[in-house]
């Protein structure tokens, strides 16, 4: 009985959440921040309409949605346009992301010691000082995870950018890749005993290798050539994805690497993976959805970490702002907004981290102040959006975009 | 077609439902590497969750190769990979996958409902009335009476005798005589046949489940009387039995009511709309002990025939279906004691032999009363065959309510549902092949929507 009515209430959320855009452009709010804060006010710390056992039992629900979005992002890696030259973008790419990846390291330091000096620590990251490098590496990876595609998508359908138009796209697809690689390492230097493959981070990261390949095998020899989308491998992939889930938390690895690995396994040897794209992507929305909820169901909004997660903010803000800069040339400008709004990668892949170390959500700052960067980054990014688009000549009649979920 | 393109076809089909199974081998693989480590017991109810979809979907895959139900295959997995084959999953994780099936009965009741039409009804009330009253009046008393001849070669019932051991074949009669409205509709689903063995069958299936209740109601509480010497017989269970029944009509109703308004009005987001009913109404009726299966066909029912958009939930139904009846028979599968059918495989198969032998005599009895078209009368009766989860709900309320002897004939009960689960899909979809209704009907290609 408690079961059902603990489905009942992750159904609820999913109908809350689908109702999200109408209610988010209404009030001026982007997604993200919304549906964290829909989690909240329903969480045990706001109204109390879920139970602190039902949000519990609800962390599985979580692994296997984090585990397919990193799927989704994995599945979307693919080779740049005719007249892109593939080392030179991912190089960009990457550098872009490093750069982010500095910036966001040196505002995270400064902003955790001087909260800690304000007599404001970060509750999680506050303890064992050897393992704080490896945390701040995880904050800085999960800030790199940035430009929305669909942003991008339509901020590229409204500004003509010419010749950048195929560059900004792959940028769009790709920095969350970049960013879930950086996870996905970043998570083996920070050792959990009681896993099993703990002991040796290098065991761990052959373990997740063999893992992600090997359910990205299993699903091609099952799908063989046929056409991707047909139902039963639509089944089939489901399945592979919830018994990754499954295995991954078993031993005591992040299920959304695991995904992320299978995904881009899939997209470098899978036949018709851009189908295979398509037909799963309408899926993408509704399962970050509920993630996003119940993130948000989970966190503990300590001080230290809101105030990180503003530092973060600000720190993602200037890196993207910078990064932008680089990519536009005279005349053609590239919008911060454009590159400074999240897919919501960051929050499922560290809030996966986190599970997977069996860091309670709710003292977790880690998570927190991931969320909150990227809230407040997604807001800003939203009303940057808005600016340009009133003040731009050149806009078109297309729908207003959402950034983030 | 030249001979070689067939010969080709063949061998590409084949070629992929291998591939199938090395697609599983390779997750077994996986799996072995995690259970290896001493640290991890077992791998938990998600992994279980994902490892019986894909095995599941694999195996029907292969299973359709055959020319067998996909439901054939789904149960194998479940089998190999459960508790009692590979022991890949524990019971704890086979059990933990409840909520899933608590789904998929909804669904399958969801849909069996939708299947009914008043004008189908009119159409074929007199053959489904005879049918059932010769499914009554034959073979329940039959199964009654041979069971005495069995019962001392059953472990655990050698020493019963006189009243109780005829009590007890009463009990083995009512459950014995139950059907499979979800394999029935399974196969349906799978192969998407029309015409009159398909409407029979959707028929007995779903109506024959209400009589089974009542008789099983009445078989355990004389079985309690005289199992039990100090008990007395009390007719307030057959007075609770009625009112729930009539209870579940009602709410049955309601909800078909209250779901047709929502088509009415809303209409949107028929799939999160469709799984929330299904959870709410089966904690509903977990609450207030309602039949579950009864109120969703019910509101199936009055859902298809009051809202002019009762088939767009239904196929929303059938879609969602897909995925959650893999799981529901793989974990059928999964429950299955093989263990029991070894020991007692013998007096297993001479229970379901005579058990298909009085249901062919009861089918060929109904059909003559009813005068049915001859089509029915050759192929009727293969779609009263499988038994699956309702009978083994039974066998479970056996084992806990009956002292002494519950175990013994709950495990004989299962033994007997693991040959029908397995032997029944099989032979209904060979009997709608030969009566020539396979792939006639909505949604299956070739199919011209009217």
């Amino acid at each position: 009985m408690t079961a059902i009515l603990l489905l009942l209430a992750l159904l609820a959320v999913a109908a809350l959440a689908s109702h999200r855009a109408r209610v988010a452009f209404a009030v001026h709010i982007a997604a993200t921040p919304l549906l964290v804060s829909m989690g909240a006010l329903l969480s045990p710390r706001g109204l109390g309409f879920i139970l602190p056992s039902m949000a519990q039992a609800m962390t599985p629900a979580l692994q296997v949605a984090t585990t397919w979005l990193a799927m989704l992002v994995g599945l979307r890696v693919s080779r740049p346009s005719s007249g892109l030259s593939l080392p030179l973008e991912v190089g960009r790419t990457s550098a872009l992301a490093l750069w982010t990846w500095v910036i966001a390291a040196v505002t995270a330091w400064g902003g955790i010691n001087g909260l800690r000096a304000a007599g404001l620590p970060v509750q999680g990251l506050d303890g064992d000082m050897a393992l704080q490098p490896v945390r701040l590496g995880v904050l800085c990876a999960a800030m790199v995870c940035g430009t929305g595609l669909t942003f991008a998508r339509e901020a590229v359908a409204h500004w003509s950018l010419g010749p950048r138009r195929s560059r900004v796209l792959f940028m769009a697809r790709h920095d969350d890749a970049v960013g879930a690689v950086a996870l996905a390492l970043a998570v083996f230097l920070w050792p959990a005993p009681e896993t099993a493959f703990s002991d040796d981070g290098r065991l761990g990261l052959l373990v997740l290798i063999t893992f992600g390949v090997g359910i990205a095998v299993a699903y091609m020899l099952f799908a063989g050539r046929r056409v991707p989308g047909q139902s039963t491998d639509r089944v089939a992939l489901v399945g592979l994805v919830v018994a990754a889930a499954g295995l991954a938390d078993a031993a005591g690895i992040p299920g959304a690497a695991v995904g992320f690995l299978m995904g881009w396994t899939l997209a470098g040897f899978g036949v018709g993976h851009q189908l295979l794209d398509r037909t799963t992507r309408a899926t993408e929305r509704p399962v970050r959805m509920v993630v996003l909820v119940l993130t948000g169901v989970h966190l503990g909004l300590g001080v230290g970490a809101v105030l990180l997660g503003l530092v973060l903010a600000a720190g993602r803000l200037v890196a993207k702002a910078i990064a932008a800069l680089a990519l536009s040339r005279k005349g053609e400008p590239v919008p911060v907004s454009v590159v400074l709004g999240s897919s919501g990668v960051a929050i499922p892949m560290t809030v996966s981290l986190a599970l997977t170390r069996d860091v309670p959500l709710d003292h977790s700052g880690l998570v927190t102040a991931v969320v909150m960067a990227v809230g407040v980054t997604d807001l800003l990014a939203l009303l940057l959006w808005r600016e340009t688009q009133s003040t731009s000549t050149t806009t078109t009649t297309a729908k207003p975009v959402e950034s983030g979920a | 077609m030249s001979e070689h393109a067939v010969d080709t076809r063949g061998w590409q089909q084949t070629f992929t439902a291998f591939r199938g199974l090395a697609a599983v081998v390779v997750v077994l693989g996986l799996t072995r590497l995690v259970r290896e480590q001493p640290e991890i017991e077992e791998t938990g109810p998600v992994f279980a969750l994902g490892l019986l979809l894909f095995a599941g979907m694999a195996a029907g895959q292969l299973a359709s190769l055959l020319r067998l139900p996909r439901l054939t295959g789904y149960l194998v997995a479940g089998v190999l990979c459960g508790p009692h084959g590979a022991g890949l999953l524990s019971h704890h994780d086979v059990t933990s996958l409840e909520l899933i099936n608590a789904l998929a009965l909804a669904l399958i009741a969801l849909q069996a409902g939708g299947e009914f039409t008043v004008e189908m009804i009119q159409r074929n009330w007199r053959s489904l009335a005879w049918a059932s009253l010769a499914q009554l009046v034959v073979l329940g008393p039959a199964l009654f009476l041979a069971f005495p001849l069995v019962a001392p070669r059953i472990p655990g019932l050698e020493g019963l005798g006189g009243v109780p051991l005829w009590a007890v074949g009463a009990v083995w009669s009512a459950v014995a005589i139950s059907k499979s409205p979800a394999a029935t509709l399974a196969v349906v689903a799978e192969t998407r046949p029309k015409g009159p063995v398909t409407n029979y069958a959707l028929g007995m299936v779903v109506l024959f489940d209400v009589a089974v209740l009542v008789l099983f109601a009445v078989a355990m509480m004389l079985a309690q009387t005289f199992l039990d010497p100090y008990a007395s017989v009390s007719l307030g269970a057959l007075r609770e039995l009625g009112e729930a029944l009539m209870s579940s009509v009602a709410a049955g109703t309601t909800f078909g009511l209250l779901i047709a308004l929502w088509l009415w009005l809303v209409a949107r987001e028929r799939l999160l709309f469709l799984v929330t009913v299904a959870y709410g109404v089966t904690a509903f009726c977990r609450y207030f002990h309602y039949d579950t299966l009864l109120v969703f066909v019910i509101a199936g029912f009055i859902v298809q025939n009051v809202s002019r958009m009762g088939h767009h939930l239904m196929e929303t139904a059938r879609e969602a279906s897909g995925a959650v009846m893999v799981v529901f028979f793989a974990t059928a599968g999964a429950h299955l004691d093989i263990g029991v059918l070894r020991n007692a495989w013998q007096v297993a198969l001479v229970l379901a032999s005579l058990r298909v032998v009085f249901t062919c005599l009861a089918c060929r009895a109904g059909h003559r009363w009813a005068k049915d078209p001859e089509v029915v009368r050759r192929y009727g009766h293969t779609s009263l065959i499988s038994q699956a989860g309702v009978t083994i709900g039974l066998a479970t309320v056996v084992a806990q309510e009956l002292p002494d002897v519950g175990m013994s004939l709950s495990s004989l009960m299962i033994a007997v549902v693991a040959i029908n689960e397995m032997v029944g899909p099989v032979v209904f979809k060979w009997g709608l092949g030969r009566a020539g209704e396979l792939g006639k009907g909505e949604g299956a290609p070739g199919h011209a929507a009217h």
